[in-house]
Parts: structure tokens; sequence; C-alpha cells
């Protein structure tokens, strides 16, 4: 390598440590510029995109996962990033301590209903950390996420596991569950009947004490752009 | 000149790849650190420190880096540092650090229960960035010797 490549590669190596130290959030955006494919990177964007789609998925049948009484007190956020690791699920969102945020907040996806008996309240996981102006939020997907559930109109209690294919797991063996009941958080933090999904196939467990079954979700949790905060 | 900017387009691709496959399938291969771990064989320190720097940059997805993203970008470090000492042939030893990086990382990450419930994508991620691993390799390794770059 000659003197002048010398120059010039270590202005290439000044130039990305120069941003790379000042400028972190930069990777950020373009880290959602390359998931997004370019669409809605930044935070303003992302919530009218949401807005759009709220309003075309107003046209879809949502009526099954209609609450009659939603929380009052909604944060809307956009996703500022994702972990990019298998088996760990977390987003950072746009809010922080500064809005009130706190540690094991419920965070769901609301769109708005078909009829006047509210939004469709979805939870998708939880708050698990709390910074100045952002927060990480463990979703279902994380392999290490766990939360109470009730399960169909008879409201078994079971476990909600979660995972890469998240599984609602501990249903009693007596208790009459089926595919397509929903589930519902039972959390003492999370509103009540707030939906999470709805039961696929149910199962005997390995051991045969419990019924399991895995959770089909109604969203594409890899489109979402933005998520609302439930603020006590 | 060359060689560092050909190791900075396979780490980007990487990176891009990465993100894409976590966008559409909701699950990714580890192809940073395929990456990183075999550009830790032919980096010299400058250019380590650019190249991790890069992976911190686009793979930290909290305020600061995170201890995730710290063990991550760590291991191919520990490749760096100790190229060496490794006693099989290149490619091997290659392969046998990415494998070794990988498990450690998810051991340490997540823990074994994690993996064992979901082994199958555990699998599909080790196999397809060793795939990219040792093409990664080779471009570095062997091609760039016989093109005389």
């Amino acid at each position: 390598m000659n003197q002048r490549q010398s120059w010039i590669l270590g202005l290439i190596i000044a130039l990305l440590a120069l941003v790379v130290l000042v400028e972190p959030s930069l990777g950020w955006r373009l880290a959602g510029f390359i998931y997004n494919g370019g669409d809605g990177s930044d935070a303003g964007s992302a919530l009218e995109n949401a807005a759009l789609k709220a309003e075309l998925a107003r046209l879809a049948p949502l009526e099954k996962y209609l609450v009659s009484q939603p929380p009052r007190n909604f944060l809307q956020v956009p996703i500022y990033s994702r972990s990019p690791f298998n088996f760990k699920n977390e987003i950072l969102v746009a809010g922080g301590e500064s809005a009130g945020l706190k540690v094991g907040a419920p965070v769901a996806i609301a769109l708005p209903g078909e009829n006047q008996s509210g939004p469709l309240i979805i939870i998708i996981g939880k708050v698990l950390k709390v910074f100045e102006d952002t927060a990480m939020v463990q979703t279902v997907f994380d392999s290490h996420f766990r939360l109470g559930v009730r399960v169909g109109k008879a409201g078994a209690e079971a476990l909600l596991l979660g995972g890469g294919e998240p599984k609602v797991g501990l249903i009693p063996r007596e208790e009459p569950v089926e595919k397509g009941e929903a589930v519902y958080a039972a959390g003492a933090d999370f509103p009540n009947g707030a939906e999470l999904g709805e039961l696929g196939d149910v199962n005997f467990s390995s051991e045969g004490l419990f019924k399991e079954a895995p959770l089909k979700l109604p969203y594409d949790f890899n489109r979402l752009q933005v998520v609302s905060i439930i603020i006590k | 000149m060359v060689r560092f900017l050909l190791k900075l387009a396979v780490l980007l691709l990487a990176i891009v790849i990465q993100f894409k496959f976590l966008s559409y399938f909701g699950w990714t291969l580890d192809l940073t650190l395929a990456a990183l771990v075999a550009i830790a064989f032919f980096a010299s320190w400058p250019e380590e420190i650019v190249f991790l720097s890069v992976g911190a940059w686009f793979l930290g997805y909290e305020p600061g880096i995170g201890w995730t993203t710290l063990i991550y970008l760590a291991l191919p470090l520990i490749v760096f540092v100790g190229r060496r000492a490794l006693p099989w042939q290149p490619w091997i030893n290659n392969l046998m650090a990415l494998a070794a990086a990988l498990i450690l990382f998810y051991l340490v990450a997540v823990g074994a229960a994690a993996l064992v419930a979901d082994f199958g994508r555990f699998l599909w991620d080790i196999g397809g960035s060793l795939v990219f691993g040792a093409a990664a390799f080779w471009l570095f390794h062997d091609y760039l010797k016989y093109r005389n770059i």
C-alpha cells in the first residue's frame, strides 16, 4: 500500500469512526430503512403510514377483536429499531421516562373499529426497560416473554410462552377449550379483556398433564411501525 | 485499499441481508457475525476497529451499546486476537470459530432452554451463517490471492 492509499484509508476510517461516535441514532435509521425497504423510515412518516393502514384496516372484518371499554391512556409511538438477533424479539420505541412510561406497561396495537364500541386492542408485549426518551419493549415473540392469560368464554387460566411461534401452555386438561377461542391477557398491569390472539390446534402437552396450543395472531408483526403503550 | 473496501462491502452486504431476512421471515441468519469472524482473520488493528464499529452502529438497537450487542461484537474480537493460535487449516479455523461464536452468543444471550425449544431454527441459523462465512473467507483468502489483489 503506497502513501496515498494509506492516507485515503486513514480518511475513510476517521470518517466512519466520526459518524459512528457522533451520530449513533443514524444507525437505527439506516437499519430501519433497510428493514422497511425505505418505507416510513422516520417517526413522522411511520405515524402517517400507520394512520393510513389503520384506516384501510377498518374495512377488514375486525368485529371479533373489538373491546367495549378501551383504556383511556394510550400513547401511540413509532418503532425506532428492532433486535437483529434471533430468539430475542425486542423493539425500541420513541417514548420514555419523560412521557411517563414505566417498566411492565402493556404494549398494544390499536385499530379503529367498524362500529362505535371502540378500537380493536391487541396486546403485543410489555415495556422491559425505560430510558429518558425511549423504551425497550419485549414482544410476545421473545423467547423469555411470559404472561398469565385466560382462554375462551370459560376463562380458563393458562400461561403464554413467548417465542418465534408463541404458545399457550399450562391449560388445565379438564378445561373444554377449542381452536379459535380468544386468548386474553390476565396480568394485573393489563387492561381487562385485552386480547392477544386466538388458539390454534389444541393438543395435550408431552407429559399429558395440561393442554397447549399455538397462539394465532391477527397481525403481521414484521410490518408494524407504530405501537400503543397503555399508561396508567 | 481494495482489500479494505471489499471487506467493508461484504460486511455491509451481510448487514443488509440480515435485516431483510428479519423483515421478511421474522427470524434471520447471523451473517454479520459470519462476516466479522471471516474478516477477523485478515484485518489489521485499525481495520478491525472500523468493522466492529460499523457492526455496532447498525446492530445496536438501544441507547448506548447494550450487553447483547457488546457480546456479539466481542466474539469476532476474540477471534482476531487469537487467530494465530487456532490449530486447524485456515478455512476450518474460520468455520469452527464462527460455529463456536454463534453457540456461545445464543447460550449467553437467551439461554439453552430457548435454543432447545426452537432447535430447528437455530440449526438453520448456524447452517446459513456457516455457508456465508465460508464464502466470505474464500473471497478474502483465495480469490484475492489468485487475482493478486
